[in-house]
């Protein structure tokens, strides 16, 4: 395999490749060396082959790298940079600090002068869902889910107080607002601006209703002022009538028959919420048979009695903060709610001893 | 020389997958070598996007030496990386200021140590060659990867390209490289 045997490694393109790129076994690329040696031709075309090879192979590193690139760009991309997200984070808790310390000057005065005649401090749990004052409605309307703040509590706590028999009362209603996650703000979440609104205060009864703790009925909008007083319409109230007294069936036995929510008629609160129409569960949807009925949903906690009202069009914030119940009957009610009014034909102690004694 | 015991399972897993031809043991590789590389090459002069291409740089050396079986497992695979990431690193400054390589085949790492090819790497010749090689189309830069790059013989290309035997696949490899040495003819003298 030398030049005298007129062997050439550059005639033999297999072996010269092998040889550039470092295959041959150890005898064959030791003769190839010797060779090499004195011969020029074989030796450029050794040179020669290094660079087309050491060419091919760098596209072949390139497109590997570009393997690598691809694979660590999406890990890339999620990277934190964690020194920006600590400034960050650290310039908005300079920012809250200085909000609530402002917040704190500007309520201070408003809240030595709530809490100076009170024997106790209302409990501040995340989540508390009643009597949801001004500001709250404020922020509610910029159609974000928030908590009602410190102010607004004192606020709604200063308009609850009149009308509360007891602090247990209160402390009792909380309670059971706190684990009630289907009503209130923080059920709020997907629906529009106009949602989770109450009545900014709590009001006392005319007349304490007589419901189940739970459950979902339908009203007629009574389009006419004068029309107020009317009996609610007793052909359209009979049929809902019978319509709810299904659903109270449906309720099963979390709320199988209709209870006194107030032991004392006096203790009786309420309080109205409105919701868009679009914002109703799917099964209550489908119930939706008339255009002027109002799907809604009457929920019962300690002495308070929550009306959410599932409405095409909602009622302005003036409009709602002046909503109140008119007990027509025992067993019909009226909410004004602005320039709507919504007539509500609910269980009668009557129907419910008729059911009782056929039971 | 006998096997040198793997130092890892986890060595041992990454170098079965590159085997197998797995690229995925690329990215795993890149995240487990990435600060300690991108630290050596910031303290020498270099630039985060210097950093990450050194790295994938070092990254495709082992990929390319375990698939042609020309990888003996002396340390730590991130030894490896990072002393090839190094020299990879200190070749390039080298040539950036005209300077022979002081670290370049001294030993000191293990089984790093360049071959002619790889030094030749970087050349401008090897761009040039490379340039031309994208131009020359499929199937020629497919079937010059498979030979040059891969180190495939003829009877794995042939099958991998669906050609009918290892002869067939050898004339086409010929037919590429002289398509290829055309191209090269004005742009290397060394090819005219």
């Amino acid at each position: 395999m030398d030049e005298s045997s007129g062997f050439h490694i550059a005639d033999d393109q297999d072996r010269l490749a092998r040889f550039v790129l470092g295959t041959l076994s150890d005898a064959d690329r030791r003769s190839a060396e010797e060779h090499l040696a004195g011969c020029d031709a074989c030796a450029a075309a050794v040179r020669r082959e290094r660079v087309l090879a050491a060419g091919i192979r760098r596209l072949g590193r390139d497109l590997l790298k570009e393997t690598i690139r691809r694979q660590t760009s999406y890990q890339k991309a999620m990277e934190i940079p964690w020194l920006r997200v600590a400034g960050a984070a650290a310039v908005l808790v300079v920012l809250v600090g200085v909000g609530v310390i402002a917040r704190w000057f500007v309520t201070k005065p408003e809240a030595e002068q709530v809490t100076s005649d009170r024997t106790e401090q209302a409990p501040t749990a995340v989540g508390e869902q009643p009597s949801i004052g001004p500001a709250d409605l404020r922020s509610e309307s910029a159609g974000k889910e928030s908590l009602p703040s410190s102010s607004a509590r004192r606020e709604a706590d200063a308009a609850f107080r009149p009308l509360e028999k007891g602090a247990e009362d209160r402390q009792a209603f909380r309670a059971k607002s706190e684990t009630a996650p289907t009503s209130g703000v923080a059920a709020a979440g997907n629906l529009t601006s106009e949602t989770g609104k109450y009545t900014d205060k709590l009001k006392a009864a005319e007349t304490p209703l007589h419901v189940p703790s739970v459950f979902w009925t339908e009203g007629n909008v009574i389009s006419a002022v004068e029309e107020s007083k009317r009996d609610v319409g007793r052909d359209e109230a009979e049929s809902r009538a019978l319509m709810m007294r299904k659903d109270v069936a449906q309720e099963g036995a979390a709320a199988p028959k209709p209870q006194r929510f107030a032991a004392k008629e006096s203790a009786a609160l309420y309080q109205i919420q409105q919701r868009p129409a679009a914002a109703l569960p799917r099964e209550r949807q489908a119930m939706q048979q008339f255009s002027n009925s109002v799907q809604t949903k009457i929920e019962q906690r300690g002495n308070v009695t929550t009306l959410t009202l599932y409405l095409d069009s909602l009622a302005n914030e003036s409009d709602l903060r002046k909503a109140n119940v008119e007990t027509l009957s025992d067993d019909s009610v009226v909410v004004n709610l602005g320039k709507q009014k919504i007539g509500y034909r609910l269980p009668s102690q009557k129907q419910e001893k008729r059911d009782e004694s056929r039971e | 020389m006998a096997p040198a015991p793997l130092f890892a399972s986890d060595d041992a897993r990454i170098l079965d997958r590159i085997r197998k031809g797995d690229e995925g043991a690329l990215a795993d590789l890149y995240r487990a070598n990435r600060r300690p590389v991108a630290a050596l090459v910031r303290q020498h002069r270099g630039t985060s996007e210097d950093a990450e291409d050194v790295l994938q740089e070092a990254i495709v050396v082992l990929w390319e030496r375990v698939k042609t079986g020309r990888f003996e497992y002396k340390a730590k695979l991130g030894t490896f990386i990072y002393a090839t990431a190094k020299n990879i690193w200190i070749r390039r400054l080298a040539r950036s200021r005209r300077e022979p390589a002081a670290a370049e085949g001294n030993g000191e790492n293990p089984g790093i140590d360049p071959d002619p090819l790889e030094i030749l790497m970087d050349d401008e010749e090897t761009r040039i060659v490379r340039n031309a090689l994208e131009k020359l189309g499929e199937p020629c830069k497919e079937v010059l990867l498979l030979f040059y790059w891969e180190e495939l013989s003829m009877e794995e290309i042939a099958s991998r390209l669906g050609f009918a035997n290892a002869d067939t696949a050898k004339s086409k490899k010929y037919q590429c490289k002289k398509a290829l040495e055309r191209l090269l003819e004005g742009a290397l003298p060394r090819y005219g």
